[in-house]
């Protein structure tokens, strides 16, 4: 037993571990998803529970949705309005921004694992498309365009698992929640850019709130993280 | 023998795909499996009687019938949801299906149960299902890394399943869990020919309840190993009870005649785990209680008192690395049946290596069984065996 431990951790060359700089409990229980609305400074988030939030960087909720989905896992401002993913029933929701009313779903068709389904969405202004992604086995990262068909799919390989996936800076930004990392990769061919640690217990959400710094928030504790890309 | 496995393991990956998920929106189901099997070795000493043919030394032929393959699982199992109230599974084994009378730990029927969420006080499930008692019970049998729970928790002793109803409710974004049951008492034998679904002549019914407090996040009952590798440790602690009443006993069926005995029996246990950069710790233990009446007051050996004891302890400590894909486990277990007998317990070290699969859900397992008390007269004869095979999750 000794041998085998030592002998394994030989083989985990460790990489440098980002620390937030702030942290603040947002409030509501298991946030499973975070979107920057930069026109008021705030956040929305989904919960494990089916309801969205808006909440300001305090963590302070300021609203939250009549709408009740079932076990939402992503959440990302679109072209419409709000735009939410179940993981269970891979449905994404349109919400009214205005009201977080629904204004129309779309059934998606992964039939992989029900707890792995998908768990992050993102919209990318450049490309005009949807970026979805699924947890694990398999991972698979998909672009969609604004009437949710199916424009590309990928298999991906470089995480355990992937709780949450980020459009910024012409890359997409994956993150998982149980190897606690932050991935860069290249649109074009999803290749990787960089990958840090995080400090993190269970991160399930990320959005960037500038050119530099982004937020994540643990399901299990409601903190939410700030990071900046430059560590002093 | 272990190329041979590894080859066949290749075969297996290359063929597998994950689980499936239907949906429509509002109704989805999911439907997965697992495969397993394994070849057992037994290492006879030649010295015990009891090792050779017909129990009989002068036939000079050790019994190696026990040296065989064993397909251990062949589920499948249907996973369903409608909207945010209801919940229903089905699972079967269909390894089983030639078994009626002797069922051993579990019948075909492994999970048959609908779970209504309604409620704000608590949710409910009803059917045929898993007793929340013990984590070593309520661990899904594919998380585990061995290929036999350990005696004290592998169904022989107490049920790990019986149709009933439980009531349950989370606290503290789950890391509070309350959970209380009803079930007829029977075990898994309500299922069977056995009792032919029925209950108990005196009608009552057994009751259990389980507490469990997680810290500082919630510690699920399929976390065996550390797979998240944790930085901070994480620690769960679990309270249970469970109380039966039986006018019937129901003998000969599983080691020790402990699972269904005439006469009241409580029993109260507790387990603990803690994980930490890989590595993952459990130690769990069982008192039982009986009161016996009728033919198993024979079970009291003519002393002055109306109640024996049985139980033992668990003891597991894990290592799980991600670079190698592979995990290391020891075990220590004890069991006794009867108190009132001195020296009356049998104790195990096991040792359990786990190769895991990256291109698919399959695991290559070795498990290890070291009997520390071979000698013991008083209890079953049990010897050092050695399990080697592939569990394979679609």
């Amino acid at each position: 037993m000794i041998l085998f431990v030592l002998f394994s951790w030989l083989l985990s060359a460790g990489i440098p571990k980002l620390q937030p700089d702030t942290q603040v409990k947002v409030g509501f229980p298991e946030p499973s998803d975070l979107s920057f609305r930069s026109s008021k400074n705030t956040l929305y988030g989904v919960s494990d529970g089916g309801s969205v939030y808006e909440f300001n960087l305090s963590g302070k909720t300021l609203r939250k949705s009549p709408f009740e989905g079932g076990d939402l896992e992503g959440i990302s401002l679109g072209p419409e309005g709000v735009y939410v993913v179940d993981e269970r029933f891979r449905k994404v929701t349109l919400l009214d921004s205005a009201n977080l009313q629904e204004v129309k779903s779309w059934t998606l068709h992964h039939q992989g694992p029900r707890n792995s389904g998908y768990e992050g969405i993102c919209w990318d202004q450049s490309l005009e498309v949807f970026w979805l992604v699924t947890e694990k086995s398999p991972i698979l990262i998909e672009q969609y365009d604004r009437n949710f068909k199916l424009l590309k799919s990928v298999e991906w390989s470089g995480l355990s698992d992937v709780s949450a996936i980020a459009e910024h800076q012409g890359s997409l930004w994956l993150l998982s929640d149980e190897e606690r990392k932050v991935v860069q990769l290249s649109k074009k061919d999803l290749k990787e850019i960089n990958r840090m640690k995080i400090k993190a217990t269970t991160p399930e959400g990320l959005c960037f709130i500038s050119p530099s710094r982004f937020a994540i928030v643990n399901d299990d504790s409601a903190i939410l993280s700030f990071f900046n890309l430059v560590q002093p | 023998m272990r190329l041979a496995f590894l080859a066949i393991a290749c075969l297996f990956a290359i063929q597998t795909q994950a689980q499936f998920t239907l949906t429509n929106g509002n109704h989805s189901l999911q439907m997965s499996g697992l495969i397993s099997g394994y070849y057992n070795h037994r290492f006879l000493n030649p010295d015990i009687a009891g090792n050779y043919l017909n129990n009989n030394p002068a036939t000079g032929q050790l019994d190696y019938q026990k040296n065989t393959f064993a397909l251990n699982n062949l589920r499948v199992q249907w996973e369903g949801r409608i909207g945010n109230r209801w919940e229903y599974e089905l699972q079967v084994d269909f390894s089983r299906l030639g078994q009626t009378q002797n069922i051993g730990e579990f019948p075909a029927l492994t999970d048959g149960w609908i779970r209504y969420k309604g409620f704000k006080a608590f949710d409910i499930t009803f059917g045929y299902q898993k007793l929340p008692y013990s984590r070593l019970n309520l661990t899904p049998f594919k998380k585990e890394v061995y290929w036999q729970r350990a005696e004290i928790a592998r169904g022989n002793v107490f049920s790990r399943r019986d149709a009933g109803v439980v009531l349950s409710k989370g606290f503290w974004g789950d890391r509070i869990r309350v959970q209380v049951g009803a079930f007829t008492g029977q075990g898994e034998y309500i299922m069977t020919g056995v009792t032919e679904g029925d209950n108990d002549p005196s009608g009552q019914l057994e009751y259990v309840g389980r507490v469990d407090i997680s810290w500082p996040r919630v510690y699920k009952y399929n976390e065996v190993l550390d797979t998240r590798v944790s930085d901070e440790p994480n620690f769960s602690l679990g309270l249970n009870a469970r109380h039966v009443k039986r006018l019937r006993s129901i003998p000969g069926l599983v080691d020790y005649d402990l699972k269904i005995v005439e006469g009241a029996r409580s029993a109260a246990g507790f387990d603990f785990v803690a994980e930490y950069k890989g590595f993952s710790a459990l130690i769990e233990s069982h008192i039982l209680s009986f009161r016996p009446e009728g033919p198993d007051t024979a079970r009291l050996r003519g002393k002055n008192t109306d109640y024996f004891r049985a139980g033992g302890l668990v003891a597991q400590l894990n290592y799980f690395n991600k670079p190698l894909n592979s995990s290391l486990s020891v075990r220590y277990d004890n069991f006794s049946p009867n108190d009132l007998i001195q020296s009356n317990f049998e104790q195990t070290l096991g040792l359990m290596y786990n190769y895991f699969f990256t291109d698919a859900q399959a695991v290559f397992r070795v498990h290890y069984f070291h009997r520390l008390d071979p000698d013991n007269s008083l209890l079953l004869r049990r010897d050092d065996q050695i399990r080697v095979g592939l569990v394979l999750m679609f």
